[in-house]
């Protein structure tokens, strides 16, 4: 029988990968449609990419209402909170916020080179931005916190 | 120059007293993957993890994590 604190453990890791797979979802689909050119009307193309994106966004606003729920009754018990949050949780946390910054920052660079050669609209650079940011600090937790 | 690393007894101090890092991990309120990473030496613990550690197995905090030099 495995343990509660294990088990919520466990359970935190599946909802922050289901939450990461559907944001990303969500979001290439919103890259790919600012990308497609406009046209009167919607194409076959973007109908299709239309419900990937509400399929991502279902997914991913799921996930984040599970992880606050999650969150908000872990709460109600301090020492349940302050084991599942413990200090190396809190060193992964740090950890994968300092990969996702330099990622960021590196992306910056290939956004301004891009830029040179090709218009980047401001709506692409946000979502390029946020894409990047969210997802990476999220996987990078995800593989840190794997069994080794 | 030397190299100094962090070498801990935590595994056989735990199999003493006979301890799953289940157990382990309840009595000093982390998560069992937190005993799992200080016993391989991944992660060094805090100042207070380590002292949590040294009075549950009821050794000493020398005697659970040493200096090697090499």
């Amino acid at each position: 029988m495995i343990p509660n604190i294990e088990k919520l453990s466990i359970r935190r890791r599946k909802m922050l990968m289901g939450f990461s797979f559907g944001f990303g979802f969500s979001l290439i689909a919103f890259f790919l449609n600012s990308v497609s050119s406009k046209s009167v009307g919607f194409s076959n193309f973007e109908i299709i990419i239309l419900l990937f994106a509400i399929l991502g966004w279902i997914f991913w606003s799921y996930y984040l209402i599970r992880i606050m729920y999650y969150n908000k009754k872990i709460k109600q018990d301090p020492q349940l909170s302050a084991s599942l949050n413990d200090e190396y949780i809190q060193y992964l946390r740090l950890k994968s916020f300092n990969i996702a910054f330099w990622i960021v920052l590196i992306l910056q660079g290939f956004l301004y080179v891009i830029n040179m050669f090709y218009s980047l609209s401001v709506e692409m650079v946000i979502i390029v931005n946020i894409f990047v940011a969210v997802l990476t600090a999220a996987i990078s937790f995800i593989i840190l916190d794997r069994e080794q | 120059m030397t190299n100094t690393k962090l070498k801990n007894t935590l595994k056989v101090q735990r199999a003493k007293k006979d301890l799953t890092q289940q157990q382990l991990a309840e009595l000093v309120c982390v998560t069992r993957k937190t005993i799992n990473t200080v016993e391989k030496g991944r992660y060094v613990p805090s100042t207070v993890l380590a002292l949590k550690l040294a009075k549950t197995l009821e050794v000493t905090v020398e005697e659970l994590f040493i200096l090697h030099e090499e």
